[in-house]
């Protein structure tokens, strides 16, 4: 064993040398780069039992701090480009309240307030590889897929690290004043997803980084469209469009996805996920507006099992320079999440709305440096059999402060 | 597949979106990919000199005797060779092709390694261009504007060139917090407008360099790049010409302002003097 490992080291070091004496990286036709972003925040939070301040790193699965490699080679006399990414992510210490997996620290934080919540292990979010030419681009691996951040980042303010359509901040949170035995129900409870059952975020349904193959269509004007194909029976399309047209920025986003292995959360044996999102921005006052929609349906879904949920999520503010520093940002977010309750119909309920909405203010250093601040109120309420709304309807709201900071490089 | 209600209405919102592929009303010149561009674009309430004749030289000439302050004891070209090379063959044409209420808008990009080569960074210059008065105007709207190469790789994560930034090309109205970096000039006929603002630098068509003002930036920039300023002081170089009548032959081609065959010819032509 000893030997084998020796050996591996060996051939490990050998392998490094190469790369060292020959330096890809002055090559012309070859290129490789680190990039990423490290996010951290302080929060403060309001239970309505109870409050205190826990510190939370990361900001979520879309958004959470990564370190990506990448690289390219250009095969000039094929007319191709070749090349690869590799991202790693910083995980929760914890396994998730299934025993699963770590998973981004922000999706444990709640009360408890455990320190390995913030991130004690290293994981890879994706790798992957591929190959682009006149004919479009495809690329296999574990990657994100079309339909990932599809009703996320459409936002053209680019006021996304403090606010997405995805439950993300309050998502492992506790909901307080419920009935006894159930007090250890997450918000994350109420924001299922059909596609993803486990993940409680709400919108961006079909968000994780999946093994697959995607394959993206040669961009025909100012739109892109690109189909995916990944583990297990996942196929998914999207379509993107960006414009500019009388300084008024658009950004139109749609993906639709279906899942073989979806909606196992309510009995059924597959679901689909229709997303959009619209995006508009005054580039010359700052003024914008986001509006994203997302639906989902199971297939067989158990009787009394809810087979469908639908979420709203709307954004609007400024961002424009008021100083010399770089850009500000404020603005007003209100989301809603109906029906997405899960597991929750063998307590009774047949029916739940989430709301959230928040305030939010940004200010950006340049292109390398925000920090923000932001408040949100997260409320439920349930429809169902009497033991149903009796256990949920008391639910206090939970308040959530945060003061955070994203680099960038 | 089954007919749901969901991908009903995805494929009708799709149909829709084709419909309007390119909204865009400012008229390209040259465009690499979305950040990296030279158009044409309507300035409003002004009357420039358009459309005006200007050549390839003379827009090298003036370009490459703009610095920037880089440092407390250095100053860099405030445009790389490379987009200089851009900019002296396009912009010619965009002015020629502008109407009076119209300004020439512009983009460009410089990629910079660090780390030894193992990271790379894209910075953009933009700004806009026009002539009044028988002087050529520049506006810088922003400088050394770094790309957020990471946002990139959420939104586009496979690199399909679709994130488009905002870009600020300056303005005749001095911005509140506009670029404000210290400029210098090697050349005799470039001077700031306004009171000396730094983003606006007025020139005449016809510079003539100042042989110890470049000198001295010479020797006190650690970074600037003698290349570009001995291709522009030494232009009548065959090589050189040989190149940028090329590349200004392959952007008349470009702007559909001669024809295949006057391109293929004028081509053979230049082959036959390497």
């Amino acid at each position: 064993m000893k030997i084998k490992t020796f050996s591996k080291t060996c051939l490990s070091l050998a392998i490094l040398s190469s790369f060292s004496l020959h330096s890809y990286a002055d090559e012309e036709k070859y290129s490789w780069n680190i990039s990423g972003w490290i996010n951290e925040g302080l929060t403060y939070y309001d239970d309505g039992v109870g409050s205190d301040v826990a510190q939370l790193s990361d900001n979520g699965t879309t958004l959470g701090s990564r370190i990506t490699l990448s690289g390219n080679y250009k095969l000039e006399e094929q007319g191709m480009d070749v090349g690869f990414e590799v991202i790693i992510e910083p995980l929760s210490g914890t396994p998730n309240f299934a025993g699963g997996g770590h998973q981004t620290p922000l999706l444990f934080a709640n009360q408890d307030n455990l320190d390995t919540f913030n991130g004690g292990d290293v994981g890879l979010l994706g790798s992957s590889i591929y190959v682009g030419g006149d004919w479009g681009k495809l690329t296999i691996g574990l990657q994100s897929m079309p339909t990932d951040n599809i009703a996320v980042l459409a936002d053209p303010s680019g006021t996304i690290w403090s606010g997405v359509s995805p439950l993300f901040r309050a998502n492992g949170f506790f909901i307080r004043g419920v009935e006894e035995g159930s007090t250890n129900v997450a918000w994350g409870q109420f924001a299922q997803c059909l596609a993803t059952p486990g993940l409680g975020i709400g919108i961006d349904c079909n968000g994780i980084y999946r093994n697959g193959v995607r394959y993206d269509l040669p961009a025909m004007g100012n739109v892109s469209v690109a189909v995916g194909y990944a583990n297990d029976e996942i196929y998914d399309i999207a379509v993107k469009y960006s414009a500019e047209h009388e300084g008024i920025k658009t950004n139109l986003h749609a993906g639709y996805s279906v899942n073989k292995d979806g909606g196992s959360n309510v009995g059924g044996n597959s679901s689909s996920t229709l997303q959009f999102q619209a995006g508009l921005m005054h580039v010359s006052s700052g003024v914008f507006g986001v509006a994203t929609y997302q639906m989902e349906e199971a297939d067989d879904a158990i009787v009394g099992s809810g087979d469908d949920t639908d979420a709203y999520y709307f954004k609007a503010g400024i961002r424009k320079q008021f100083n010399s520093l770089g850009d500000s940002a404020f603005y007003a977010e209100y989301a809603t999440y109906n029906d997405q309750y899960g597991m929750a119909h063998l307590d009774g309920v047949t029916g739940s709305e989430l709301s959230q909405w928040g305030l939010a203010a940004e200010q950006y250093f340049g292109s390398r440096f925000l920090i923000y601040a932001k408040y949100e109120n997260l409320s439920l309420s349930v429809d169902g059999s009497d033991a149903a709304r009796s256990a949920y309807n008391s639910a206090k709201d939970l308040s959530l402060v945060q003061l955070g900071g994203t680099v960038f490089f | 597949m089954k007919i749901t209600r969901s991908n009903l209405i995805f494929i009708s919102t799709i149909t829709l979106l084709f419909f309007n592929i390119n909204l865009s009303i400012a008229e390209d010149i040259w465009q690499e990919d979305k950040n990296t561009y030279i158009k044409i674009s309507p300035s409003q309430g002004v009357n420039n000199s358009h459309p005006f004749s200007l050549s390839n030289e003379a827009v090298s000439k003036i370009l490459t005797s703009i610095h920037v302050k880089k440092s407390s004891k250095s100053t860099e070209l405030l445009f790389s060779e490379e987009q200089i090379t851009l900019l002296s063959n396009y912009l010619p044409i965009a002015l020629s092709k502008a109407a009076s209420n119209e300004d020439v808008i512009f983009a460009l990009s410089q990629k910079k390694s660090s780390l030894g080569g193992l990271k790379t960074s894209t910075y953009y210059v933009s700004g806009s261009a026009f002539v009044s008065e028988g002087k050529l105007n520049i506006l810088i709207g922003e400088h050394n504007k770094v790309a957020n190469r990471a946002y990139e790789m959420a939104y586009d994560p496979t690199n399909q060139g679709i994130v488009e930034y905002d870009f600020n090309f300056g303005n005749r109205i001095k911005p509140k917090f506009g670029f404000d970096t210290p400029v210098s000039f090697t050349a005799n006929g470039l001077t700031l407008a306004n009171n000396n603002r730094n983003d606006w630098i007025v020139s005449e068509l016809d510079v003539q360099p100042m042989p110890s003002m470049a000198k001295n930036t010479m020797m006190v920039s650690t970074n600037a790049q003698p290349t570009v300023i001995k291709a522009s002081m030494q232009e009548n170089e065959k090589s050189d010409d040989l190149v940028a009548r090329f590349k200004q032959l392959e952007a008349l081609k470009n702007a559909n302002l001669i024809s295949e065959e006057e391109y293929k010819m004028k081509r053979e032509q230049l082959i036959d003097e390497l």
